[in-house]
């Protein structure tokens, strides 16, 4: 009786609802643009907060967090720059769907996918909390490891023509993800001896070169070419497509909770798994993936949003952040004079109620302003290119700074996305850089931490993958997706196929 | 041009779905050197000294890269190119055209005047070059969208998200 | 050439004049040295709006994290002495000398205030055999290197804490090393290590809460925020000499900045750090309000560097001598 009376407090509050409206609306247009992440607009938008009183600030976080994950979609499929690393896996095949003309569709789908998503992280976050951050827990820094390594595999699904083109580039973004000093021993990696390498290669700077410039640049080679006439009759996706996805778009929600839950992993981690997972279980998708596949929208989108209930579930249960923006949440909450940890459900089980009833909120709100304003955005890929392009790097320069204040970012920024052009032009593919970036870090660290947990003995170290039931089912999951991506299976499956 | 999808014979490491590109040998050679040097660089980091030292992912991750690009730089070589012309001729005239090389200067040029110019002034004169060297017509029209967008972004940076921007003399 | 030079001089430094009468007329950059969320992060956004209120302009607040914060810190340093920039920073800077990070320390900068302190306490896992340190230590000599220790990398606080032990008792343990103290801890929770020395405002709640268990306080007195904790010198006495010890967290400028600038800002944090939200919130963590600056900060920061360096040094878990860097023997 009392959850529920919390959890309905920020519906009928007026000032809690327009606040939880703004922080929706206010999330989808930083997320939206490269560089000014979800992170950026917490911390900035909780520094308002701090004289108001606890809930408003909540109500605020819950509408930015949703928006800003979800808005970084939006330039990911008009302008093939993703607005934030957990929107990376929806250019993939968002921006293709825009060259065809179907932005306006791909909008709308990627916004409806976003909410089922984020209504399965919240329902997570109030019916299975507990046992869902006492399973995070377990997780151990070999576990991670072999989390990271099923993400890596990824390569094998985005090298389209030529696997060896994939594995470089994966392998060049570990390396640009460990360029700085070592978190462990301090020791200098990849710096050449300057001392602005040594905090490491900003890789929002890296997205946005690759993905933005490199694009901008490919794009002059077809600049006398019209721009794609958008289709703008529905931009509702129909329900019987939204009722086909509905099963993809709940096993991808299920890999984004607990992902999210994870710490130390996230929405970006999480929607390239579920786009992995799609790619590899979708038998006939509506189009070949990486050329428009609507599967390759649903996965992600779903994927990241579900992640944001995920995040929520350590902090609100134990006190420790999911991710970037639930550890600003957790700093917001001491200023607040409350205490974020195990103790905090105990002390005030109102806030979780009513984070719940926020975030239920938030993501009604989410369906409104997410497929409102579609038709101008998807006109917006009609603007001549000489117009647009120039644009885009402005933005990208910006966006790029907005960073970290950081003009030797921008110059990064500006190389990787010459290199970013070359790449393409030659038939490397840029994804997998970005997937190395993300996961290079998180293997070199897991791989370590658990190595010196065994202290150096690699006969332990290889055992424990089998003795330990979670490193064992984790471990066969990752040889059934080895195996069943080798040729003799392909085969075996082609014969059987054509037998039948 | 056969898909290699329809040609399972093909070795997947090798495959390529078009003829050689003009440079493309080039590029991939300067991909291998650039995976030996950094190869070398992670090798200096700790060497061969323990299982889990900081140097092992950056040996494993640039050996990996050696290899890749070794393959590539191997399909590359077997192919057949696309072009019949002089290389270097087609080189310009395809993957580096004149558009995209004076776009990259201006690109450059812009970076290096954000700090000596501030964001404002920087900004503003490439937008109007970049379009108008794009778009070349309605000049007047350039000028204003340019000032016009450099203003949103400024006002949205600098006053909602707080960004400072770089400061040049004047603003 | 020479003139341009000149001219220039003559131009920053009119200019610096006309910023030291009427600053701040824009507003400050604040550098955060470690992540949104940290521990120095949450006392830099504490203390602020206070200040931003006594100092009449707003300070943007930026987190440039990144090698233990020496690239803050250089960020900080080379950015112009005028006042607009500020460090808000931790106890990191004064060992990158001898950790062979960077050159920099607090010396090359003014201390605007030294807001507060914090407080190590040595937790393990809530299932952990041990019930003191005593045994810990015991367990950790009978089989050495089998007790996984959290850590948090060279000069971070569970590496100090350990060296400063390792200075008294011998024992041999495995450091793993987490990105900062909340992973850590998360792993203990979750039993991938023993037990790990903490800073007590990341794991006050935890104990209180059963989910890990204080083993000391590494201090010479039983603390208010950790009831019932005994101190580290009930079993190993000899650790007097160093202590108290603990992180600690600060405003700095460049010390070349102008001395009314210095003045004003001294008094704005002076004023915030005085205030009952920044004492309210600093209770919370656990954290001791120190809110000092000038000579007295100064001496306080030459005391902490001399004592942990040396000890760090002596126990070779240091790369360069404190000598070299001038830093005095305790």
């Amino acid at each position: 009786m009392d959850a529920l009376s919390y959890f309905f407090m920020a519906w009928l509050d007026p000032r809690l609802l327009m606040l939880t409206a703004i922080g929706t609306f206010a999330g989808i247009y930083v997320g939206a643009i490269p560089g000014l992440s979800v992170t950026m607009a917490a911390s900035i938008l909780i520094s308002f907060t701090f004289t108001w009183d606890t809930n408003s600030a909540l109500a605020l976080i819950a509408g930015v967090f949703l928006g800003g994950v979800y808005g970084g979609s939006r330039t990911a499929i008009l302008l093939n720059i993703p607005g934030a690393p957990s929107a990376v896996a929806t250019a993939l095949d968002g921006y293709p769907l825009a060259q065809r003309g179907e932005a306006g569709k791909a909008i709308g789908l990627g916004t409806v996918m976003s909410v089922i998503g984020g209504f399965v992280g919240i329902i997570a976050l109030a019916f299975a909390a507990p046992v869902i951050s006492s399973f995070a827990l377990m997780f151990a820094p070999r576990d991670y490891l072999l989390i990271a390594i099923i993400g890596i595999l990824l390569v094998g699904s985005l090298a389209s023509s030529s696997l060896a083109k994939g594995i470089f580039a994966a392998a060049l973004g570990v390396v640009i993800g460990l360029v700085g000093m070592d978190p462990m021993t301090a020791q200098a990696r990849f710096t050449f001896g300057n001392f602005n390498l040594m905090g490491g290669i900003s890789y929002v700077a890296a997205m946005i070169g690759f993905f933005g410039v490199a694009e901008v640049l490919y794009q002059m080679r077809t600049i006398d070419a019209a721009s794609v006439k958008q289709k703008i009759g529905r931009m509702l996706p129909e329900w019987s497509l939204i009722r086909k996805y509905i099963p993809l778009s709940l096993r991808s929600s299920a890999i984004g909770v607990t992902i999210g839950a994870l710490p130390g992993t996230g929405g970006d981690i999480a929607s390239l798994m579920a786009y992995d997972q799609a790619k590899r279980t979708v038998k006939n998708p509506s189009r070949p993936f990486g050329k428009g596949a609507y599967e390759g929208l649903v996965a992600p989108e779903s994927a990241n949003n579900a992640a944001v209930g995920g995040a929520y579930i350590p902090m609100l249960t134990l006190g420790i952040p999911g991710d970037a923006v639930t550890a600003i949440i957790i700093g917001a909450l001491y200023i607040h004079g409350l205490r974020p940890g195990p103790l905090l459900m105990v002390e005030t089980p109102h806030l979780f109620w009513f984070v719940v009833g926020s975030l239920t909120l938030a993501n009604i709100f989410l369906l409104i302003f997410g497929l409102g304003g579609i038709r101008l955005f998807a006109k917006m890929v009609e603007l001549p290119k000489g117009i647009i392009l120039p644009l885009i790097v402005v933005l990208a320069v910006v966006g790029t700074f907005a960073v970290q204040n950081s003009i030797t970012d921008v110059y990064w920024m500006l190389a990787f996305g010459i290199v970013g052009y070359f790449l393409k032009v030659y038939g490397f593919p840029v994804a997998p850089i970005i997937l190395g970036i993300i996961l290079g870090p998180l293997m070199d660290l897991s791989y370590r931490r658990a190595m010196i947990s065994v202290r150096d003995d690699p006969g332990r170290f290889l055992l424990e993958f089998i003795t330990n039931p979670l490193s064992l089912v984790l471990t066969l999951f990752f040889l059934l997706i080895v195996i069943s991506q080798t040729p003799i299976w392909k085969r075996l499956w082609q014969f059987r196929a054509k037998s039948a | 041009m056969t898909s290699p999808s329809e040609n399972p014979a093909i070795d997947p490491l090798l495959s390529t779905e078009r003829g050689r590109l003009p440079g493309e040998i080039i590029f991939a050679f300067l991909g291998l050197v650039l995976s030996l040097v950094l190869g070398y660089q992670a090798w200096t980091i700790s060497g061969f000294s323990g299982l889990s030292t900081a140097g092992i992912f950056p040996m494993l991750a640039t050996g990996t890269m050696v290899i890749s690009a070794l393959f590539v730089v191997m399909g590359n070589v077997r192919n057949n190119p696309e072009y019949q012309d002089n290389w270097l001729t087609m080189f310009f005239a395809d993957v580096l055209a004149p558009r995209i090389i004076v776009f990259a200067v201006l690109m450059t040029a812009y970076l290096f005047a954000l700090q000596p110019l501030g964001f404002v002034i920087s900004s503003f004169l490439f937008l109007f070059a970049g379009m108008a060297f794009l778009y070349r017509r309605r000049y007047l029209m350039l000028l204003a969208l340019s000032a016009a967008a450099i203003a949103v972004v400024y006002l949205l940076f600098r006053y909602v998200f707080v960004v400072i921007l770089p400061r040049g003399i004047f603003l | 050439m020479i003139r341009k030079y000149v001219i220039a001089v003559g131009f920053a430094a009119t200019a610096s004049v006309a910023f030291a009468q009427d600053y701040p007329e824009r507003e400050v950059l604040g550098v955060i040295m470690w992540g949104a969320g940290g521990a120095t992060d949450v006392v830099a956004r504490a203390v602020t709006p206070a200040a931003e209120e006594a100092l009449g302009t707003s300070i943007v607040m930026l987190n440039r994290a990144g090698a233990s914060g020496a690239i803050a810190t250089t960020y900080v340093a080379t950015a112009p002495a005028d006042g607009y920039t500020l460090l808000y920073g931790a106890e990191n800077p004064q060992l990158y000398g001898v950790t062979g990070l960077s050159d920099l320390d607090y010396r090359d900068f003014y201390p605007v205030n030294i807001l507060g302190r914090g407080i190590g306490v040595i937790v393990a896992g809530p299932d952990a055999p041990w019930d003191s340190m005593a045994d810990l230590i015991e367990d950790a000599q009978s089989r050495p290197g089998e007790i996984r220790m959290g850590s948090t990398g060279p000069g971070g606080i569970p590496f100090t804490i350990g060296a400063m032990m390792n200075s008294v008792v011998d024992y041999d343990v495995t450091a793993v090393p987490f990105e900062g103290e909340g992973p850590g801890l998360t792993a203990l929770q979750g039993g991938h290590v023993d037990f790990m020395p903490v800073g007590a405002s990341a794991a006050a709640d935890l104990i209180a809460a059963g989910t890990v268990k204080a083993l000391a306080v590494f201090d010479t007195e039983e603390v208010d925020a950790l009831p019932g904790v005994p101190p580290i010198t009930d079993d190993f006495p000899e650790l007097e000499s160093l202590l108290p010890w603990g992180p600690f967290y600060g405003v700095w400028v460049r010390q070349d900045t102008p001395d009314d600038i210095k003045t004003t800002l001294t008094e704005a944090f002076a004023t915030a750090a005085a205030g009952e939200d920044f004492h309210r919130i600093m209770s919370a963590r656990s954290n001791i309000v120190m809110n000092i600056s000038g000579d007295e900060a100064q001496a306080f920061l030459d005391q902490w560097q001399s004592a942990t360096t040396w000890a760090l040094y002596d126990v070779g878990a240091a790369e360069n001598s404190p000598e070299d860097y001038n830093i005095p023997r305790p």
